[in-house]
């Protein structure tokens, strides 16, 4: 259908002539000077690092301090967060691993190499938004939701983050048998993703035999179907990518996993 | 490298579209949210905590982004829901939604400088005073310069709902400003 251009700028029409068109040239160089930016972006990232040493900590500080690792002991639930943080701390960049070494270390917290910014505590006028996340679960909602229920709205909502973790971990049905191993396992298939797919694939295939059902099946399929994009089985990787947006229509990996799969095929 | 939800990846097929990290979204986009929220009647004592909560927002629903839609069209929306809230809010915060702008400490060479921040202090107050689905397109057409396609997915509402909230908001805001509107329709 053809549509009709769209109409001249009041900006260009008026020019500098008007009083309108003098404050939209205003409004458009408006903005935050370069220290108002570095302040603002200092806050972001400090928030959103700060919420993936939350997690940690709190994993740290429960573990028995004779084991090598507290991954050992995370129950499904907890390991989840902390998949969920390491997606956070990837998401917003130079945090790569480090939730996982967090995990895996027994050291105080600032004997690790924690950066300056994951400890600044965020902003206090945040809080009683509401609307942002008050915790990590919140900040990681992408993977707390429950593939059986329809996508939270835009706003995140802490309460009902808080009060689904839970019944995910039941839903796992194993207990801490299952936590045992079944982060060490995925997270080991994210890690071989780049430089070794098939075992990255395989590792999925491990961890949907022996934890069926498990809460963290969307991050393994996602893996899977990665690994098998980047092996060029497109024809499966197609299919699964099918099978996970009927399985899991409110996922927040829907939307990734599509372009993923469409990107491969132009 | 392809991130998918966070996750990064690096297939290897070179040809896959590289996806932005999030520090890249942030730097491209932090201006633009900013801006927006100015627009869309946050006060500048309020606009450091509110783009704080719309990249906050924003990094937790990356994942829902659809491919059809920009990043800078889901912020948009993202600002929209924050600005909402802090107006909400505005009768606990009244003294800030309506401080005025700090007495201009100026010389006279600064006199244009002056003049162009009254009318962008004029052209704010009279956003604050159209409907608000008015304001909106209103903002990213003739401030942030979406084109109207974009314009239309970002408030939610058909294309030619959007040129007629365009045209309503360039009559309202001439009038409030004491301008011709004819010379807006």
């Amino acid at each position: 259908m053809m549509t009709s251009p769209d109409p001249v700028r009041l900006r260009s029409r008026l020019g500098g002539t008007s009083s309108l068109g003098r404050a939209l040239q205003a409004a458009q160089a408006a903005g935050p000077d370069d220290k108002q930016l570095q302040a603002l972006e200092q806050d972001v990232f400090a928030y959103l690092g700060a919420t993936a040493a939350v997690v940690t900590a709190a994993l740290v500080k429960a573990a028995p301090a004779s084991t090598a690792g507290v991954t050992t002991w995370l129950s499904t639930g907890s390991a989840k967060l902390v998949l969920a943080a390491l997606v956070t701390s990837a998401a917003i960049g130079g945090g790569t691993g480090l939730v996982l070494h967090q995990t895996r270390a027994t050291a105080p917290r600032e004997n690790r190499g924690l950066p300056a910014t994951a400890t600044k505590p965020m902003r206090p006028s945040i809080a009683p938004m509401g609307t942002p996340p008050t915790e990590p679960a919140a900040i990681a909602m992408p993977v707390e939701s429950p593939p059986d229920q329809p996508a939270p709205a835009m706003t995140p909502s802490p309460d009902k983050a808080k009060a689904a973790a839970p019944s995910r971990n039941r839903r796992a049905g194993t207990g801490s048998a299952a936590g045992d191993d079944e982060f060490p396992l995925l997270n080991r298939a994210h890690r071989a993703l780049p430089r070794d797919p098939a075992g990255a694939l395989a590792l999925a295939e491990e961890h949907r035999r022996r934890f069926p059902g498990s809460s963290l099946d969307q991050e393994r399929e996602l893996i899977a179907i990665t690994a098998l994009v980047d092996l060029g089985r497109m024809a499966e990787a197609r299919r699964k990518a099918d099978q996970f947006a009927r399985q899991y229509p409110a996922s927040a990996y829907v939307g990734r996993i599509h372009t993923l799969v469409n990107s491969q095929t132009k | 490298m392809v991130s998918i939800s966070g996750m990064t990846f690096a297939p290897s097929d070179p040809s896959v579209v590289a996806c932005p990290t999030f520090r890249e979204i942030f730097e491209a986009n932090a201006r633009f949210v900013w801006r927006s929220l100015l627009s869309l009647g946050i006060s500048e004592n309020d606009v450091p905590d509110a783009s704080q909560q719309v990249f906050v927002t924003l990094s937790n629903k990356l994942g829902r982004l659809a491919a059809d839609c920009s990043i800078r069209t889901f912020a948009y929306g993202i600002c929209l829901r924050v600005a909402a809230d802090f107006r909400n809010r505005a009768h606990l915060r009244r003294e800030h939604l309506c401080a005025v702008l700090p007495e201009p400490q100026a010389a006279a060479s600064q006199e244009g400088l002056l003049s162009q921040r009254e009318a962008l202090r004029r052209l704010r107050q009279a956003l604050d005073q159209i409907e608000p689905v008015q304001r909106d397109v209103f903002v990213l057409y003739e401030i942030e310069e979406l084109p109207m396609a974009e314009v239309a997915q970002a408030v939610g509402c058909p294309l030619q709902t959007a040129y007629s909230r365009l045209h309503a908001a360039r009559r309202a805001v001439a009038a409030l400003l004491g301008e011709p509107t004819g010379d807006v329709g």
